[in-house]
């Protein structure tokens, strides 16, 4: 059979066809069209920078608390308008790390890994306390076993605008929360200072005088808190339980989202609370949340009247954990 | 990631007595499985090594070390972190080491000949033979040749 196209040119074709879209000998560009829409592509970038400022907003509040290095954040206390860690919490989402926001926090002095000191003097020297730690490391450090790092200070300031607060959860279709018009302009400060760790060959761990949250006298962090998350995306019953272990915790507390595999519990010490995550994966899940661990790793977190604590190890059994944390005086 | 620097490589520290030098000294230097005119032949694990007797990097090209266990893989082994003219010199070292050997001398004796796989520059570890890696008094030593320089 013949091919019934052979004799078709198919470059006439193409060039036919395409003068066909040529516009019209009168046609003339829209340009009032033209900018209307650059416009608005223009504010639909806008709403989604500021989204994602209002997510940072967020962020702050949700991740108030790590210990800038090893990521422990605390907040407890709260005074008249600071708060310091009282005790870590977490709460568990409903979402997937995915669709829980980027959270981005701006840093007006950067948290920085750390710096090796020669030892227990140097250490307290630039960071201005004396480190509690259990005896059996103080002597590792002593005997050159185990090694200190001095990271920080940290300050965050973020500042409230209402509008994108708004935007943000007008994205997610929230219409029944309702946002003061008086909470603009409001500044929102997170002061951690030197954290100090020790690294050994168990683990690491890391202690920071309690991170301080402050706010102008009067302002009702709380509330702010749980409409934050709930433009951060969680739900109305999610919001408000976290709204719940905030004012509990001083705001040290973290989300961790459904699909994050770390489990985590209460344990008791001689100190009072801890929290601990345990990952039997291989995931890395440091990025999921504040206290997450890393693979395989055990992550303890606690807060005593003057400092909080993280310790984090692969090899300790938690009943290690725990002995090495009691026996901090 | 911190990279491997000793693959399969064996520790060998003889410690006397557990008895810590003040001074110990942690060097990086190119080596060789075979005889190399000029360069010190050293033992490890029953095989023969030779050393550039020059150190391409010292404990002062180092900014800092830790201890770090990682029970399903390395067991005990030590995190190196350069300084900014340390991790040139290791960059150098391993560029013009690829596929051969580095040696890892501390105290004048080889504790580690591992071949390098890639590029090196600003951290690494120091590994011990798996599955325990590095004895304790060997983890003492390196950190101690590395943090108490100053």
């Amino acid at each position: 059979m013949d091919n019934t196209n052979k004799d078709v040119n198919t470059g006439e074709w193409v060039y036919e066809r395409l003068a066909r879209l040529a516009p019209k000998q009168d046609w003339r560009p829209n340009l009032d069209l033209g900018f209307a829409n650059f416009r608005r592509h223009e504010h639909m970038a806008k709403r989604r920078r500021r989204l994602q400022q209002a997510v940072a907003l967020a962020v702050l509040i949700a991740s108030i608390l790590a210990l800038v290095v090893p990521t422990t954040r605390g907040i407890a206390r709260q005074l008249l308008d600071s708060f310091y860690m009282k005790r870590p919490e977490a709460v568990r989402s409903t979402m997937p790390r995915s669709e829980l926001p980027d959270f981005r926090i701006e840093y007006t002095s950067l948290p920085s890994i750390g710096h090796f000191v020669s030892g227990m003097a140097e250490a307290v020297q630039e960071a201005g306390f004396q480190p509690r730690l259990p005896p059996i490391l103080a002597e590792q450090v002593a005997s050159g076993l185990a090694v200190l790092k001095v990271s920080g200070p940290v300050d965050e300031r973020i500042t409230i605008d209402v509008d994108d607060l708004k935007a943000a959860l007008k994205s997610r279709a929230i219409d029944d929360v309702i946002v003061p018009r008086n909470w603009s302009g409001v500044e929102i400060g997170y002061h951690v200072g030197h954290s100090i760790l020790v690294a050994f060959l168990g683990g690491r761990l890391g202690q920071s005088p309690p991170p301080a949250l402050v706010t102008p006298p009067g302002f009702l962090l709380i509330d702010f808190t749980e409409v934050a998350l709930r433009a951060a995306g969680l739900t109305p019953s999610e919001a408000h339980n976290a709204r719940n272990m905030f004012a509990e915790s001083g705001g040290a507390f973290s989300i961790v989202p459904s699909d994050a595999k770390s489990n985590f519990r209460d344990v008791t010490l001689k100190s009072g609370h801890g929290l601990l995550f345990e990952n039997d994966t291989n995931q890395d899940e440091r990025q999921k949340c504040s206290f997450c661990p890393g693979p395989h790793e055990r992550v303890l977190t606690w807060a005593a009247s003057d400092r909080i604590f993280q310790l984090r190890s692969l090899t300790m059994n938690v009943a290690q954990m725990v002995e090495l944390a009691d026996s901090i005086n | 990631m911190y990279r491997i620097l000793t693959l399969g490589g064996y520790a060998a520290l003889m410690l006397i007595g557990g008895v810590l030098q003040a001074q110990a000294q942690l060097t990086m230097n190119a080596a060789a499985e075979e005889p190399v005119q000029g360069w010190q032949k050293m033992e490890i694990e029953g095989r023969a090594v030779w050393v550039n007797p020059k150190p391409a990097l010292t404990s002062a090209d180092i900014q800092g070390a830790e201890p770090a266990t990682d029970p399903n893989y390395n067991g005990n082994f030590v995190k190196v972190f350069f300084s900014e003219v340390g991790a040139k010199k290791m960059r150098e070292l391993t560029t013009a080491q690829m596929n051969k050997l580095i040696a890892m001398v501390l105290d004048g004796k080889l504790i580690s000949a591992p071949k390098v796989r890639a590029v090196i520059s600003n951290d690494g570890i120091i590994t011990g033979k798996p599955p325990n890696g590095l004895t304790v008094e060997e983890v003492r030593r390196i950190l101690t040749s590395v943090n108490q320089k100053k």
